[in-house]
């Protein structure tokens, strides 16, 4: 009994001791300490054992006043130099500091892999765009101007029964290993996303319609597609600027090719989360999940960063970010909420970002559901929607009034006021289709918040004003995954939902909203028109940029007043910097060109 | 029957619980509303992503049949792959657990050391000043909401004072330690990389007096009316009419024996700072458990979500036998079997 009453003191005095250590200006600001042990345990390994130990004496002197306990584990510490060097000097070299990195909280939850063959989250494409070079390229936030990036240029030709894409790559790339990029790199990053099959590998079969044997290479700096007739060369293009287009060193990745369930894995499991094989700016310097990223340059890419470093922290609190961002521990904050946002306007030290986002919201009108199949009602709908007032009230301007389909930053954007609210004319429109005493109509809504758009205020706005056209609408609330099952098999009545693309090319919200034989979005709103779904076909195969526009324009005005959707919104996406942050732009695909920015 | 019977015993107990709770749990992860494939793939999956996500996971297989694919592979070791990570549940849980139990032993810890003497010296001062103070300090660590509690942690520690980071389990340029428990304090400790052991243990502070102050309320409140108790017995009186100090009687002879309700308390305390972990790691970024399971759930990650309560099931049984077992230690009357 003596030795635990006499142990819970000591084990009350360790615990003082350990935070008086800790809170000591050591503990609390070890970054020069730090530095000067990473350059040594970098450079110059032997003497990592002295400098390691001489951090000690402060540890030492106060253990000598306390107790046995403390005194043991400085033993410990202090006993086996030879052991203190050789864990220090086999750690992982080290971030140099916070002058030469930036440093970006962020939610990086859905940061699932490094892999440009397996990535398709938002998360995932910030580093595998920053690691991996794609044959062309957009820049900064622009996603209409194509320019090259590892192809200098590029040709398109009609064989006949199917295009022949031609790509002449730069002389002189390398990859962080050192090795040349060939057009070998190319065949090889592109068939091995097919062969994986992971999410992405949609991009080359079904948006391209290529398989492994028609990507080739016939010498070391071409590289050649063969496409059927029912794809578009242009919009492949488009597609190639995606961060899976990627290119992997293949010498470097099929060292690391391993057999996983009796297949080869083509090196994903290394690429996933152990190392990196690009030619980008970056490289992957470790990953550890639900923690952070750490990039560092790649000495041998074409484009030196201009910081070094970049730590993509997972800061999950919105608020933990703004205090970090207000005390100058991070440079970027990415998932403060609108009035965060407003709050931190007025702190000289930062800079708020309203940058450009390509998702839409909008109300799908299942036209399997009386009176939903009336294209009148839904007019009414849309005509009773009080569009600047979700925009300015709700939102509070931090979103832009869109009623198309496709979104401002894509090529074909058609951002033009369709509907401007009357409601005389709504109830004129339900009395042609002989419903002038409205309806009852169940909405579908996800439960809280998607990104910075509350859904249930939303549904309530609409709500509101859809009862002034006698349209009554009982909202229900739905987790998004249970909404989203509903949705895909069709059943929905109003499903208020939003859409991402996923490339920078109109065809990727032109064919799932205006295609039905697309499977997607006009197919869970029951709406299938031969019209559009030619319109859709002709505007993703013409070549010409100018008269591709010009068909969009046509097709998302038809879709506007034909199609079965009450399209409201694109919302901003907000961001907070350091006010020293320069260079920094925002790609509305949901990356960011991190070799430009400093600070 | 002897000491290992019994404890043989309580382990066997332990798989029938295993048992119980993976079906409870299998039954109302699948039956719940909602879609994996959706959770996983997002809006813009096209159906036959979805439909081939479904066989990749068994999903379109009926439910009992997918219970015993599940535990065919548990019993093999295999927890399945996470749905959301797309890596081997086992592989997530073990870089989660250290990071969850170095924070819950770490909470214990300030929770004993702090609550059992508020304990002792809020009885012994009954119904004066230090009992007054105790019990407020334990109705407001009752009160407050975790949540809450971090929040204004964080605003006093890291935002006015700058006396302690706002969170993570190490300063971002301070390189983790070298891998042996997971424990970034042990682990510093014990390749004797003193800035890190002091960087981690900077970090693991707040989180930790956070998560611990609540059950440090508990403890206190228990402490305080088992001694209140213990304070009346006739042996007590007797111990003073041999002419023992004062403080030797409190200690020696009224704290043993107040201890063993405050014990039982301090085993399923730990198994609550398990839980009770959730909402601290979210608040401070603490890489551990408690966001694992929350982003499981809310992904709809059955794997992982089976993952975690089993582990779960195991701990908190686990931890209160070692209370059990504990008894004996500190009343020689007690013996198992």
């Amino acid at each position: 009994m003596k030795l635990f009453t006499r142990s819970m003191w000591v084990l009350g005095a360790l615990l003082a001791l350990v935070a008086i250590i800790a809170c000591s200006p050591a503990g609390g600001v070890p970054q020069g300490a730090v530095q000067t042990v990473q350059a040594v345990a970098t450079n110059v390994p032997g003497t990592v054992a002295a400098a390691a130990t001489n951090v000690a004496p402060t540890v030492q002197a106060a253990a000598t006043q306390a107790n046995q306990a403390v005194a043991t584990v400085q033993a410990v510490a202090t006993a086996v130099p030879a052991t203190v060097a050789a864990a220090v000097a086999t750690q992982a070299p080290a971030p140099s500091g916070a002058e030469n990195t930036i440093v970006w909280v962020k939610n990086i939850d859905d940061y699932i892999t490094t892999d440009p063959a397996e990535g398709y989250e938002f998360s995932d494409w910030l580093a595998i765009h920053n690691i991996y070079d794609t044959l062309v390229k957009f820049e900064g936030k622009d996603l209409t101007n194509l320019k090259p990036g590892l192809a200098e240029k590029w040709d398109i030709k009609d064989a006949g029964d199917h295009w022949e894409l031609t790509f002449t790559l730069k002389d002189g790339v390398k990859f962080a290993s050192g090795n040349p990029l060939t057009s070998a790199d190319v065949v090889y990053s592109w068939q091995r996303a097919i062969n994986l099959n992971k999410s992405p590998a949609f991009l080359w079969t079904s948006t391209g319609g290529l398989t492994p044997e028609s990507i080739t290479a016939p010498d070391a700096k071409t590289v050649m597609l063969k496409m059927p007739k029912t794809a578009s060369p242009t919009e492949f293009l488009n597609v190639m600027t995606a961060p899976p287009l990627g290119i992997v060193d293949s010498v470097e990745v099929k060292k690391h090719e391993t057999t996983v369930d009796g297949k080869n894995d083509f090196g994903n499991t290394w690429l996933k989360s152990e190392g990196s094989a690009g030619s980008g700016p970056y490289a992957l310097d470790h990953w550890t999940p639900q923690v952070e990223v750490l990039l560092k340059a790649n000495p041998n890419a074409a484009v030196q960063p201009k910081t070094p470093n970049i730590l993509i922290k997972h800061v999950p609190e919105a608020v933990n970010q703004q205090s970090l961002l207000e005390k100058g521990d991070a440079d970027i904050a990415f998932d403060l909420t609108p009035e965060q946002i407003t709050a931190v306007q007025s702190n000289k030290d930062l800079t708020t970002i309203k940058a450009g986002n390509l998702q839409i919201f909008y109300g799908g009108m299942n036209v399997a559901q009386k009176p939903l199949d009336n294209p009148k009602v839904r007019e009414a709908i849309r005509y009773a929607i009080d569009y600047d007032g979700i925009v300015k009230d709700l939102l509070s301007g931090n979103a832009q009034v869109l009623q198309t389909i496709i979104p401002d930053g894509l090529l074909g954007a058609n951002t033009e006021t369709i509907f401007t609210r009357d409601v005389e004319k709504a109830k004129g429109l339900l009395k042609e289709a002989g419903v002038e005493n409205g309806f009852d109509m169940e909405i579908l809504v996800p439960t809280g918040n998607i990104g910075i758009v509350p859904m249930g205020d939303l549904a309530a706005k609409l709500q509101a004003d859809l009862a002034e056209i006698g349209v009554n609408l009982k909202i229900t609330q739905q987790p998004e995954s249970e909404l989203l099952a509903t949705y895909r098999a069709a059943k929905g009545p109003i499903v208020l939902i939003r859409w991402g693309p996923d490339y920078a090319d109109p065809n990727t919200n032109a064919a799932p909203f205006g295609d039905y034989s697309a499977g997607s979005i006009a197919k869970r709103n029951s709406w299938d028109d031969k019209t559009s779904a030619e319109m859709v076909n002709k505007a993703k195969l013409e070549p010409d940029s100018a008269k591709r526009v010009a068909l969009y324009k046509e097709l998302t005005e038809y879709i506007a007043h034909n199609g079965p959707y009450a399209v409201l919104f694109q919302p901003f996406q907000l961001l907070a910097t350091r006010a020293n942050v320069q260079g920094f732009d925002w790609n509305p695909m949901g990356y960011s060109d991190l070799w430009t920015i400093s600070k | 029957m002897n000491f290992w019977n019994y404890v043989a015993r309580r382990l066997v107990g332990i798989v029938f619980v295993l048992i119980g709770v993976s079906i409870i749990t299998f039954l109302i992860s699948h039956i719940v509303p909602g879609d994996p494939a959706a959770a996983a793939l997002g809006d813009r999956a096209r159906e036959e992503q979805v439909e081939a996500f479904r066989k990749q996971y068994g999903l379109d297989k009926p439910i009992p049949e997918q219970y015993v694919i599940y535990m065919r592979g548990l019993l093999q070791g295999d927890l399945g792959l996470s749905i959301r990570t797309r890596r081997p549940v086992a592989q997530d849980l073990a870089q989660k657990v250290p990071a969850t139990i170095e924070l819950s032993i770490a909470a214990l810890l300030i929770a004993i050391t702090l609550g059992v003497p508020a304990g002792i010296w809020s009885a012994v001062y009954r119904n004066r000043l230090p009992d007054h103070l105790v019990r407020i300090f334990a109705l407001v660590g009752g009160s407050l909401p975790i949540f809450w509690m971090g929040l204004l942690m964080i605003g006093l520690f890291y935002n006015q004072l700058s006396l302690l980071p706002a969170g993570g389990r190490i300063d971002q340029f301070t390189p983790p330690p070298q891998t042996i428990t997971g424990m970034y304090t042990v682990d510093s400790l014990l390749t004797g990389n003193m800035i890190a052991f002091q960087s981690s243990l900077h970090h693991l502070i707040l989180p930790a007096f956070v998560l611990g102050y609540f059950s440090t309320a508990v403890i206190a409140r228990m402490m305080r009316s088992s001694m209140l108790e213990v304070l009346n017995q006739d042996y007590l009186r007797t111990a003073r009419a041999k002419g023992l100090k004062e403080r030797a009687v409190i200690l020696r002879h009224g704290f043993r024996n107040a201890l063993i309700p405050t014990l039982t308390i301090i085993g399923i305390t730990f198994g609550s700072l398990l839980s009770g972990a959730v909402l601290t790691e979210t608040i401070f970024s603490w890489p551990g458990l408690g966001g694992y399971a929350t982003s499981s759930a809310i992904g709809l990650d059955f794997p992982a979500v089976m993952g975690v309560t089993l582990l779960a099931a195991i701990i908190y049984p686990l931890s209160n036998l070692f209370v059990d077992l504990s008894y004996a230690w500190l009343d020689p009357r007690i013996r198992h079997g």
